[in-house]
């Protein structure tokens, strides 16, 4: 009876004293999802937090041009650093201060959002599509062909997947040419850099997407529209396709946006450790990285950085979240 | 039970011999750089180079060396067992070199733990039965603070203000509790914790905010469930039906975490070792990882896996003896 | 007379939501006395199992408006502190609830459970509980007591477990016993011990017994009185020879229509009742049961018909004519089930 009155879903599952079962089974699932997420204060300020920070990632080139015209790569050793090296700090042209290099801390900053959302799209979109395709075959299929997913699975989930991360990304980017796996013919070479970085990033993320969806296709399988699918006819791949898939498209989207901001401070955290991104491309991490030996005298250098890092994984963090609570309200707030 | 036991024992030394064949593979195979340059020195002749190779056993195939490292590891080295081999760059066998760092890492985990327990239980505990009070929308606020916040920032913010602005924080380093060997007092032990006091608290932050949301949700889950109506039909009093009935059933999940996120800081604290400049096992392993010194990588690794796969059984038993529908399969 | 023993004086319960009032029970009347066995017949969201769990505290002014007064001997529930609520719920009465598997703590044993319930109200040291508790499992049919009081609820079948929450509920000897649809769970052969456990033991401790279910043909045997409730409200009252005889509410009627019969298996198929329940945030005007009803007339969806005694004790709310009704009964529904 508690549901009645806590929870907005008046009506599941045969609970006594319920009400409200026409009107909320009159509309779809979607449009209840939507209704509920944009109720959301907090999600909504995350997604407004998130457009804004895309715009500025596309017009990054705009601000220089038109505002600050100090390139991202571009060093002001003599008017941002003192004679001993310590850069200087913020003032009416330099809005964020100096780094390291005498660059224009602010354009760097405004430069680095495109490394984070690179990472937080491109590396989650990847790590999603193993997991997609692992899950879904090793829970429809089962037999032996789960038994090897699962543990492979099981050995990824064993392993201390951020050193070897950082081990990877160390050996790969130690050099120009990066670095080749497997014998000679079909050697595969991994370029340092931002590429290399996503790769790690969606290979240490898969495995828990690939066992969350299993066991949601496990489930999903026993239901009476597959059974009727398969009574129609229909061939294994169809069925995956337009019967499993857009069952499990609810939670893969929130689970997804869920491991966004893992997935960002992973990249901020590799390239803090001097092993992520190369150090031409602006990347937060690695800029709060610059400053570690510094913080005292130009606390700028990390405070800012840093800053837009915490604010980026913070909205992403508040748009999971209304997701989730929107998909699943018992959890909500 | 006993088959239990040894088909998991089993498991174990499967992902171990999986994971020194990875790391072989990711670091031996993979990169250009000779290791016997890094020990040769400066401007070594060739002679030189060949006879540390020699010694390495660099000359050998990579298969050979595999095996070789390997039958260390089972049987022991010089340095006794189990064989880790000996760092290329100070020549000190990796094992003793681990152990040293280990109660680093050790003191600073454990630390961190009672911490991060210690306020996100009760935090989740708070917010989930005063559900939309204030004291919810403030746990939750500092839930999402910690699950947002880069751990490394964190930590340089903390050193800035409290040890460089304010001077109220030690600085960053360790300071272990026998400053000598016999001399312990509590100049050791105050030093000590005061050095601990910011790793702790940074790296507490986000398991806690982590932990108060798990809990909270867990929480309100179970107090939806039809046996705490029945405990409250009972005539139980609520604090009763709360923390006898309610806390079993949503503490019970967090007992499996708690010891795997413990298990994984043992392997290495990377982060917040590298940040506070802490020599753990983290360190180690970074520095191992930087200096493409194999064997202190190997070894790192190794032992971080070991905690993993070790940690994974503890706490499934712990599990199956927490729940009684559990059994062992 | 007996003196009653709960009297239930105009209840309601309505919850807010995001989405509306639900109006879960809207204005119940009943009395209950020593022995009676009632049993309050409705589909889902009628409000027969709110009204036994705002009886039982277990709904409170936390979650719910609650109007009205909840009579147990005398004193009124809802103007009672927490505490002694909670003394006289699980030693005065007792609740046994639909789904014997989720009910019980899957963590503790079985045993352990019903020794709390025990020293939740009595002074008694864990042994004597523990007698008292494995005394009351042998009574409800359980073989072995000890044994299975040191297992968990996992270890039981579904019979066991309902069996299992009813020594629970019965151990300390509760004048009103309220089960909640305690066969819906169950196996068939099974809801038929379970019933008539509940009517023996109903004689052994002589409490009142409260069986509320959907089904009619569950208290067709076991009841003394019937209430049949629709959207929050009582439509129907009686004995249970009124009903299954001579029932004057079409809602009632529905309901009779759809219990399953064995002896007439092959001959005619259940008649389910059109339509939905209600919403309880929309309640239609009028008698909230006109939408569905085959007999509605202009006056249904003006006003709403209160629940008036016709036959002694039996009585119903709606505006049909007493003629028509027997009339009705007779002609229809009688010849279909």
């Amino acid at each position: 009876m508690a549901q009645v009155a806590a929870g907005t879903t008046v009506g599941a599952g045969g609970v006594p004293g319920e009400g409200a079962q026409r009107e909320v089974e009159g509309r779809s699932l979607a449009q209840v999802f939507w209704r509920r997420f944009r109720r959301d204060r907090f999600a909504i300020a995350g997604v407004t937090f998130i457009v804004l920070l895309i715009l500025i990632a596309v017009f990054a080139g705009l601000f220089v041009t038109f505002l600050t015209h100090h390139p991202p790569d571009a060093q002001y050793l003599d008017i941002g650093t003192t004679s001993s090296g310590i850069p200087l700090g913020a003032s009416s042209t330099f809005w964020f201060g100096h780094d390291q290099l005498g660059r224009d801390l602010f354009v760097r900053v405004l430069y680095g959002s495109r490394t984070s959302l690179l990472v937080a799209f491109v590396a989650t979109g990847i790590s999603v599509a193993i997991g997609i395709i692992l899950g879904v075959v090793a829970g429809f299929y089962r037999g032996w062909v789960d038994v090897m997913i699962s543990r492979a699975i099981d050995v990824m989930l064993s392993l201390p997947l951020l050193l070897l991360a950082i081990g990877l990304s160390a050996v790969c980017g130690a050099s120009a040419k990066g670095c080749a796996i497997g014998p000679r013919p079909i050697q595969l070479h991994i370029q340092p850099g931002l590429p290399l970085v996503i790769g790690i990033i969606a290979f240490a993320n898969w495995p828990y997407i690939a066992r969350l969806i299993r066991g949601q296709v496990l489930s999903l399988r026993e239901k009476e529209f597959v059974e009727a699918a398969y009574a129609s006819g229909a061939t294994n791949g169809r069925i995956m396709l337009r019967e499993i898939l857009p069952n499990i498209a609810m939670p893969i989207i929130v689970y997804s946006s869920l491991i966004i901001p893992g997935n960002i401070l992973f990249e901020a955290a590799l390239s803090y450790l001097g092993v992520g991104v190369q150090p031409t491309t602006p990347s937060w991490g690695a800029m709060i990285s610059d400053a570690t030996g510094l913080y005292q005298y130009a606390p700028w250098m990390m405070i800012y950085p840093g800053l837009f890092l915490f604010l980026t994984t913070l909205a992403f963090n508040l748009v999971g979240d209304g997701l989730r609570d929107a998909l699943d309200p018992r959890t909500g707030r | 039970m006993i088959r239990y036991i040894i088909r998991r024992t089993l498991w174990i030394f499967l992902v171990l011999v999986i994971v020194t064949g990875l790391t072989f593979v990711i670091f031996y195979v993979l990169p250009v750089a000779n290791p016997a340059l890094l020990i040769a020195g400066r401007n070594p002749t060739p002679a030189l180079v060949h006879q540390i190779e020699v010694n390495l056993g660099l000359n050998h195939p990579a298969w050979y060396q595999y095996l070789t490292y390997m039958k260390h590891l089972v049987l022991g080295d010089q340095y006794g067992w189990p064989g880790f081999g000996f760092s290329y760059t100070n020549l000190v066998s990796v094992k003793s070199q681990m152990y040293s760092r280990l109660s680093v890492t050790l003191s600073l985990t454990v630390g961190a733990a009672v911490l991060w327990l210690l306020m996100g239980i009760p935090i989740g505990i708070v917010s989930a039965l005063r559900r939309r009070s204030w004291a919810d929308r403030a746990g939750m606020l500092f839930a999402l603070f910690g699950v947002s916040v880069p751990i490394f920032w964190l930590g340089l913010l903390m050193l800035y203000f409290f040890w460089f602005k304010l001077g109220i924080a030690c600085s960053s380093g360790y300071a272990p509790i026998f400053n000598s060997p016999g001399n312990f007092g509590p100049y050791g032990l105050a030093s000590w914790a005061c050095h601990l006091a910011m790793p702790w608290a940074a790296l507490a932050v986000g398991y806690a905010a982590f932990y108060a949301r798990m809990v909270r949700g867990n929480l309100l889950e179970t107090m939806n469930e039809d046996y705490i109506r029945t405990a409250r039909a009972k005539g139980l009093p609520e604090r009763r039906v709360v923390f006898k009935h309610g806390l079993r059933g949503a503490l019970t999940p967090v007992v499996t975490m708690f010891g795997m996120d413990v298990a994984f800081l043992l392997g290495g604290a990377v982060i917040t070792e590298v940040t506070f400049n802490l020599p753990g096992i983290g360190l180690l392993a970074y520095q191992g990882i930087l200096n493409e010194n194999l064997p202190i990588i190997q070894g790192t690794v190794l032992l971080a896996a070991f905690f993993i796969v070790f940690a994974n059984l503890l706490v499934d038993i712990v599990y199956a003896y927490l729940d009684p529908r559990v059994r062992y399969t | 007379m007996p003196e009653p023993l709960l009297e239930i004086k105009n209840l309601k319960v309505h919850f807010p939501t995001d989405d509306g009032l639900v109006k879960a029970v809207d204005g119940v009347n009943l009395t209950l006395y020593p022995g009676q066995t009632l049993g309050v017949v409705g589909e889902s969201g009628s409000g027969k199992s709110v009204t036994w769990l705002t009886v039982m505290g277990l709904v409170t002014k936390k979650e719910a408006i609650i109007e009205g007064e909840i009579l147990f001997r005398g004193q009124d529930l809802l103007k009672l502190p927490v505490d002694e609520l909670r003394n006289i719920r699980g030693s005065k009465m007792g609740m046994v609830f639909q789904d014997p598997m989720s009910s019980l703590h899957p963590f503790f044993k079985v045993g352990d459970q019903i020794v709390e319930a025990i020293r939740a109200h009595q002074r008694m040291s864990k042994r004597e509980a523990m007698d008292l508790a494995i005394d009351m499992l042998r009574r409800v049919g359980i073989p072995r007591p000890e044994e299975r009081a040191r297992q968990y609820p996992h270890e039981f079948s579904g019979g066991m477990r309902q069996r299992a929450m009813i020594a629970m509920a019965l151990v300390l000897n509760p004048d009103v016993l309220i089960a909640d649809e305690p066969t819906t769970a169950l196996d068939v052969t099974v809801q038929a011990q379970i019933l008539d456990l509940i009517d023996r033991l109903e004689q052994e401790f002589n409490a009142a017994v409260v069986i509320i279910t959907h089904d009619l043909g569950v208290v067709a045997e076991h009841a003394d009185d019937i209430l049949v409730m629709y959207a929050g409200k009582p439509v129907e009252f009686g004995e249970r020879r009124d009903i299954y005889y001579g029932a004057h509410h079409p809602y009632t009627w529905g309901l009779l229509q759809s219990i399953a019969r064995l002896d007439e298996a092959e001959r005619e198929r259940l008649r389910p009742i059109r339509g939905l329940p209600p919403s309880l945030i929309f309640v239609p005007p009028g008698c909230a049961f006109h939408p569905r009803c085959p007999y509605a007339f202009d006056r249904c969806s003006k006003e709403s018909p209160e629940l008036i005694p016709e036959n002694g004790h039996h009585a119903s709310a709606c505006f049909l004519p007493l003629a028509d009704k027997e009339r009705i009964f007779k002609e229809e529904v009688l010849q279909r089930s």
